[in-house]
């Protein structure tokens, strides 16, 4: 697909918006420490976040900046999930 | 023996380093030089310098061990070697060989990239390798890539060219006057030429590992213990298959070191030479691709070393991951719904072989000398006896002085003895498709030879009395027993953490039973109250009697609610609440709606909506959430005994009588069927017109098909509706189906009324001849009759045509549960392979083994499915049932 | 009740705002909401009835809590691998679509835990944004726009040629022309964008097109030459008249809702094949809510936690439809776990099972002795921390009772004195070890 590269620009901004997506936010270096420090965990074992995803393109985040992540969850109506950006 | 928990040292093997096997090392393992293919003399004895040398270890009873001095029993055995008269390539290795041709340089060796790369890429390599193996290794995969690519060395310029390389062992180069095949000591030198430094940007550990050590020129040959001969009955030997294959590749290496003795052309040695490389490889795996497999002369496949460990029965599935064990019985099962679901019934004969070593203290060593006296064929006898002070061990069959031995024994010792009533065991069934397919049971000697089961407990092992057979392991040691007693037992089971349900309950039996106990006009009489309370081990008062004159009589809700926890409450619909017995509220005109109120059942039926296993949120589920897993038990095992109690009491049975309805219901039915006729015939016509509306998407042949299938399928619904409606309530086949004991409304109408439409492939039948299913039909007939519509029920039976359709579906169906278990089996494996390290943490994250945090809470919210609702960690609702209590001054509004 | 015990008088002296307090602490925003609605705004019920509400929810909170070293992953597995045999091995199903097949049932559970690149039954639940969901019309014409529409789709039968006349004529079906909403007109200048020679409408009704064939695309060398004719054939017949890529089919399904009492019937599109980027883009479409069954496109275009959710949606959806009760949890885990790299893997040798950093753990699952061989090669260590690894060494997992490493000695009585005597320098607590983590 030729154009897929300028379509992907096209929606950007409404791929935030699909009900799939959760809301993602970068953690400030403070944050993120105390995450890590929080749930007593080495960058590397959590889980990652490609710096190819489109929301993480979207957010302009750097490898090494961890994302949080709020989901919407059917058991404990929300819930928080952490993803570490990585290159591929 | 050393037994568990006395003495043991705990050896922790803490890691395993895996390396390529250096030439060094094979030397060095190496306690005899094979030279010879023969493996023994014509007297019999082993050829010195062949594949059977003593020095490989001894094997024979008796035999003392040339190398170590050992008899059979303690000699490890030892390894040989093969001086190989040119090196050859190991298969496996060979893909790492062929990268590394690729990326370094054919003259220098050195890798194929600039020095400033180089440099760079080991730094990111190293950052790489501590956090993140997956990415280091997709790094190194770029690398590879990118130094594969470049055609001119950046270190000492000369031109690289391309390597072709044909599975397992053949490389060639494509030079610019022609392809080339590269030999092992071409290969070979390339290797070495590779500096120690480059080495890990190439995947491999230089600090345990060197390039070269893929192409041998010593081959390793296994002990004897490896590879042990077999002696038939008839006294000949018969060898292992990997001295078989060891012989052909020492021919073939004899062969080749002759020719090149005496000079033969090139072409022959280079012929030689192939032919053992291929040999090698077929030693180390038979099934690689562009190889002769060694065969036998039968031309049956050679095991080699890969065969060994591969698949299900290889070391690695069959003998590493899933091992055999002693102390274990199997037999068949059979019901026994007088011992507690916790219990298992296990035959005498077996619990004279399974024994516990039980430790003599001061307080059991009056009960251990009972042991002994009674010795290893009485029950309950002992088996040995292990003096401590000696440390000998004593065989009671050998023994005539029983009464002595228990008299000397002291504290300390140990006495081998019988299973008896109440020791922990583990009971299974396969397949064991999930953790309640193994659970603890206490035992129960009785006499006979079956295992025997409360029916109970069927449900979580999928079991029944046609045959089956389970497997009982006694444990034997106090910590195993203590922790399968505390984890596995059978009524810490009754819930399922697949769905937050309770899987143990009633079924059958116990259903039809409990819901004719509690039905709206069960009256008891006195002796009926005493012989069903009797059966569930009631101690206490009888209640008041609900009938006071003429005679006493009790309800059955009355005595069902003496079981019932004082303070419990429950409303909820009973299975049979459904179709004309439909209702919501308590307001129930036919019972079909159940309410407890601080533990009295008020209104509404027992069925299995409230008593059956897998209904989530029943009675059963509710008891066992809200009041533990210990009071459900006792439900089981009280409660549940009356339910099929009362079916001895008013007896369950089916007749002919009980599915045959009365003429002008029969009537009725061929009626609607009639009516259905002509409707589908008139589709048919329409669609032969071509006036059928197709619905939009579809052909008109399928829009037409699955019109028919609408029609035939509600005329099966109304024909059953009909039938049912001239049931009576009270026979048993209706009870059952309707209570949700057995059987369903699709059963009943196919008894009573039509089998309906036979489905085979997802559609009506259509196969068999060019244009039509059997030769009973017109070409092209699309009728119901031609197509699998069966009109005939099993009570006045089936036409011959209508016969072969039921068996067509029957035998997809047959076909289909086969093709399941494989796939969805196969499915589990991956699965469990997947998920099996993660566990939940002291923190409540999930993780793998490797700390890798996979979930920051368990399911989001914590909750384990077992102790949940339904999926509900807590339920308000109910929550609000059992305690909320309405303020006086809004009751009075 | 005896799920109570061992919370003895915990909390219950607390006032009430203090436990609503604790409550909304303790307790996962789910449930405190539903209990504030239900209980704590509930005027009806008694005060003390609800501090013993509240409290109970708390406690049966706590006591639904998974134990640590719970093998969750192990139960999960378990929990949707057992009911799998129960599962239809239909591989199509009329799921109340009479319309298409969908793949469901066991095939498409395996599909999905296979990661499949493409699904053997891609589909698009599109929804239509506030303006178009109402009017079948509007609803048609968005479907009409998806619809990848060639002109072989359109035609009644193949173009007509004869060898040595540069010709070649269309003929068109007008009704399906309609179905699809092409016009003649558009036909004609798709023909002509696609510079094959001279084209001109021979007819409306019929509707037949005439192409004269131009020297560049048909040289008089080849004009007597029938292969040359039908790959032009071929290749005006897959001409794109409009649509999106990838979507075959699209068909308009009616949905009744009730808003405030009111009975509404709403529209949406289903569609075989699928394309989330290019639909997402279509004007009228409900972008926020469009839906695809390829796990792999949504990763691509909504990212990886789209599809994590998407996982969990559509193997519950498959269980709901085979009628099976598995505990999302259960779901939930396996989908973090294939996600987890920040791509989809697949539970197999190609995705979670051979990642694992353990050899033995891959060796012993399948093609066995490649795996020892390249471990070899890499100079990998085997750390022993893995379920199958610690059984194959014959040591405890560290999963359920094997995570506790505490451990103190236990010696009956009388050696415990004699070894206290002998060892009260060393220290007892020699024997002790705590775990890593």
């Amino acid at each position: 697909m030729p154009s897929k590269t300028r379509s992907k620009k096209r929606i950007d901004y409404r791929i935030l918006e699909h009900e799939l997506v959760p809301q993602h936010r970068v953690l400030s270096f403070e944050e993120a420490v105390e995450v890590l420090k929080r749930l007593g965990v080495k960058p590397h074992q959590l889980p990652r976040i490609s710096i190819n995803d489109p929301v993480v393109r979207l957010l302009g985040a750097k490898p090494g900046d961890i994302i949080e992540i709020k989901r919407r969850s059917p058991t404990a109506g929300e819930a928080t999930y952490y993803r570490i950006v990585v290159v591929f | 023996m050393v037994y568990i928990g006395e003495d043991r040292e705990d050896y922790i093997i803490k890691s395993i380093v895996m390396r390529m096997l250096p030439p060094r090392e094979i030397n060095k393992m190496a306690r005899v030089t094979i030279t010879r293919p023969e493996l023994y003399e014509s007297d019999g004895s082993p050829v010195p310098g062949g594949p059977r040398d003593p020095h490989f270890g001894a094997i024979e009873p008796g035999e003392i061990c040339p190398v170590c001095g050992n008899t059979r029993e303690h000699c490890p055995g030892h390894f040989g070697r093969l001086e190989l008269a040119r090196p050859v390539i190991v298969p496996y290795y060979s893909d790492h060989i062929y990268y590394m041709l690729q990326a370094t340089c054919r003259v220098c060796g050195r890798l194929l990239l600039p020095q400033e790369k180089i440099d760079r890429y080991k730094i990111i390599l190293k950052k790489l390798k501590k956090r993140w193996p997956l990415l280091a290794e997709a790094f190194l995969k770029e690398v590879r890539k990118e130094a594969a690519a470049t055609m001119e060395c950046p270190h000492c310029k000369s031109r690289q060219f391309k390597i072709r390389y044909i599975r397992p062992i053949l490389f060639y180069e494509e030079r610019p006057e022609g392809e080339t095949r590269l030999t092992p000591i071409d290969i070979r030198e390339r290797l070495e030429a590779i500096r120690d430094d480059e080495l890990e940007l190439l995947g491999m550990d230089p600090e345990k590992n060197r390039p070269e050590w893929a192409v041998i020129s010593t081959l390793p040959v296994p002990p004897l213990a490896v590879r042990p001969p077999i002696t038939l009955e008839t006294g000949l030997k018969s060898e292992d298959d990997l001295t078989h294959a060891l012989v052909e590749i020492i021919r073939q290496n004899k062969r080749l070191s002759n020719l090149i003795e005496s000079s033969a052309p090139e072409t022959m040695i280079e012929d030689a030479w192939l032919a053992l490389q291929f040999v090698i490889a077929a030693y180390i795996d038979n099934e690689l691709p562009n190889i002769y497999p060694l065969t036998h002369k039968s031309q049956r496949m050679m095991k080699t070393l890969a065969q060994r460990l591969k698949g299900k029965e290889g070391r690695l599935r069959g003998n590493l991951s899933g091992k055999r064990v002693n102390f274990s019985s199997r037999t068949v099962i059979s019901p026994d719904p007088n011992i507690g679901i916790n219990e298992v019934g296990v035959p005498v004969e077996v619990a004279k072989v399974l024994t516990f070593p039980m430790r003599v203290t001061p307080y059991n060593i009056e009960e251990a000398r009972r042991y002994v006296l009674n010795g290893p064929y009485k029950w309950p006898g002992a088996t040995f006896v292990y003096k401590k002070r000696t440390g000998k061990q004593i065989d009671l069959r050998f023994q005539r002085n029983y009464k002595q031995l228990a008299e000397s024994l002291e504290v300390g010792d140990i006495v081998e003895r019988h299973m008896i009533d109440g020791d922990v065991v583990l009971f299974n069934r396969q397949p064991s498709l999930h953790r309640m397919s193994i659970l603890a049971h206490k035992v129960r000697v009785m006499p006979y030879k079956t295992f025997r089961l409360n029916p109970l407990v069927c449900p979580p092992y999928n079991a029944d009395f046609d045959g089956d057979e389970m497997n009982l392991h006694l444990m034997r040691s106090q910590e195993a027993r203590a922790e399968a007693e505390e984890l596995l037992l059978v009524e810490k089971h009754i819930r399922t953490p697949r769905y937050g349900g309770p899987i143990i309950g009633g079924r059958q039996d116990y259903v039809s039973g409990a819901y004719l106990l509690t039905v709206k006009n069960r009256l008891l009489t006195e002796k009926e109250v005493i012989d069903l309370l009797g059966a569930a081990g009631y101690k206490g008062e009888l209640p008041e009697p609900a009938i006071l004159a003429p005679r006493k009589l009790w309800t059955g809700k009355q005595i069902v609610s003496l079981f019932l926890p004082d303070d419990f409450n429950y409303t909820g619909r009973a299975k049979i609440n459904s179709g004309p017995l439909a209702c919501d509220s308590i307001d129930c005109l036919h019972d079909s709606y159940i309410a407890i109120n601080r533990g009295k059942l008020l209104i509404g039926v027992f069925d299995k909506a409230a008593i059956g296993a897998e209904v989530p949120e029943n009675v059963l589920h509710k008891i066992a959430l809200e009041y533990g897993d210990a009071k459900a038990r006792e439900l089981l095992d009280t409660m549940y005994k009356m339910f099929i109690r009362m079916l001895d009491l008013r007896g369950l049975t089916i007749s002919l009588s009980d599915i045959d309805i009365p003429r002008e219901a029969r009537e009725e039915i061929q009626k609607l069927i009639r009516e259905a006729k002509t409707e589908i015939e008139k589709l048919i016509s329409d669609y032969r017109a071509g006036r059928l509306e197709p619905i939009p998407g579809r052909t008109l042949e399928e829009t037409l098909e699955q019109k028919i299938i609408g029609r035939l399928n509600s005329l099966f619904s109304e024909a059953g509706k009909t039938a049912t409606k001239y049931m009576d309530p009270f026979n048993d086949v209706f009870v059952m189906a309707k209570t949700g004991a057995r059987g369903s409304e699709v059963n009943i109408t196919q008894m009573v009324a039509l089998l309906g439409q036979q489905v085979v492939r997802g559609k009506r039948v259509s196969r068999g001849f060019r244009t039509r299913t059997l030769a009973h039909f017109k070409p092209g007939d699309l009728s119901p009759e031609a197509k699998g519509f069966v009109k005939g029920n099993f009570r006045y039976g089936l036409r011959p045509t209508e016969v072969f359709f039921h068996a067509a579906a029957g035998r997809e169906g047959l076909v289909d549960t086969a093709v399941k278990t494989s796939q969805s089996g196969y499915m589990q494996r991956r699965l469990m392979n997947a998920e099996q390290d993660l566990y939940v943490a002291y923190d409540g994250t999930v993780r793998d083994s490797y700390g890798h945090l996979v979930q920051v809470r368990y399911g989001e919210d914590g909750a384990d499915p077992m102790a949940t609702y339904h999926g509900k960690a807590v339920n308000v609702d109910r929550l609000i049932e059992m305690y909320g209590e309405i303020r006086e001054s809004t009751n009075h509004r | 009740m005896s799920v109570e015990q061992g919370f003895g008088t915990l909390y219950s002296d607390l006032p009430l705002e203090e436990l609503v307090e604790r409550a909304r602490q303790i307790l996962p925003k789910y449930i405190y909401d539903e209990l504030e609605e239900k209980v704590i705004k509930n005027e009806k019920l008694t005060e003390n009835s609800k501090r013993r509400i509240i409290r109970e929810a708390i406690i049966k909170y706590i006591t639904s809590l998974a134990q640590p070293g719970e093998p969750v992953g192990v139960v999960g597995a378990q929990s949707l691998g057992e009911p799998g045999t129960q599962m239809t091995l239909r591989t199509f199903h009329y799921a109340g679509i009479m319309e298409f097949d969908v793949t469901l049932g066991l095939p498409r559970l395996i599909e999905i835990v296979d990661a499949r690149r493409e699904p053997s039954t891609p589909i698009m639940k599109v929804y239509l944004d506030e303006k178009h969901k109402y009017s079948a019309e509007k609803a048609r014409k968005i479907a009409r726009k998806l619809e990848y529409t060639t002109i072989d789709k359109i035609l009644d039968r193949d173009p007509e040629w004869m060898a040595g006349i540069p010709e070649m004529r269309l003929y068109l079906d007008k009704e399906l022309m309609e179905d699809k909403g092409v016009t003649i007109e558009k036909v004609v200048e798709v023909l002509k964008k696609a510079k094959l020679g001279e084209v001109t409408i021979e007819s409306e009704d019929p509707p037949v097109i005439l192409i004269e064939l131009s020297e560049r695309v048909l040289p008089p060398s080849e004009a007597d030459n029938p292969m040359a004719y039908i790959a032009l054939s071929n290749k005006v017949k897959k001409l794109y008249l409009k649509g999106v890529k990838g979507i075959k089919r699209a068909v308009i399904q009616q949905h009744e809702r009730e808003v405030n009492g009111k009975k509404v019937v709403e529209y949406m599109i289903l569609t075989e094949g699928s394309n989330l980027a290019e639909v997402m883009k279509i004007k009228g479409v409900d972008y926020r809510r469009v839906r695809t069954n390829n796990i792999h496109e949504i990763a691509e275009v909504l990212g990886i936690e789209a599809a994590r959710q998407a996982l969990v949606d559509e193997i519950m959806d498959v269980l709901r439809d085979s009628n099976l009760d598995v505990d999302i949890r259960h779901i939930m885990l396996l989908a973090d776990l294939m996600t987890f790299t920040g791509v989809v893997r697949q539970i197999g040798r190609l995705g979670v099972a051979g990642q694992k950093p353990s050899v033995l753990a891959r060796a012993a699952f399948e093609v066995t002795a490649k795996q020892l061989f390249d471990a070899a090669v890499r100079g990998e260590e085997e750390r022993l921390l893995g379920v199958t690894e610690t059984i194959i060494a014959g040591q405890v997992p560290r999963v359920g009772t094997g995570i506790v490493l505490l451990t103190s000695p236990h010696s009956p009585p009388d050696r415990a004195q004699a070894k206290a005597e002998t060892s009260n320098q060393e220290g007892e607590g020699e024997k002790m070890e705590v775990g890593k983590q």
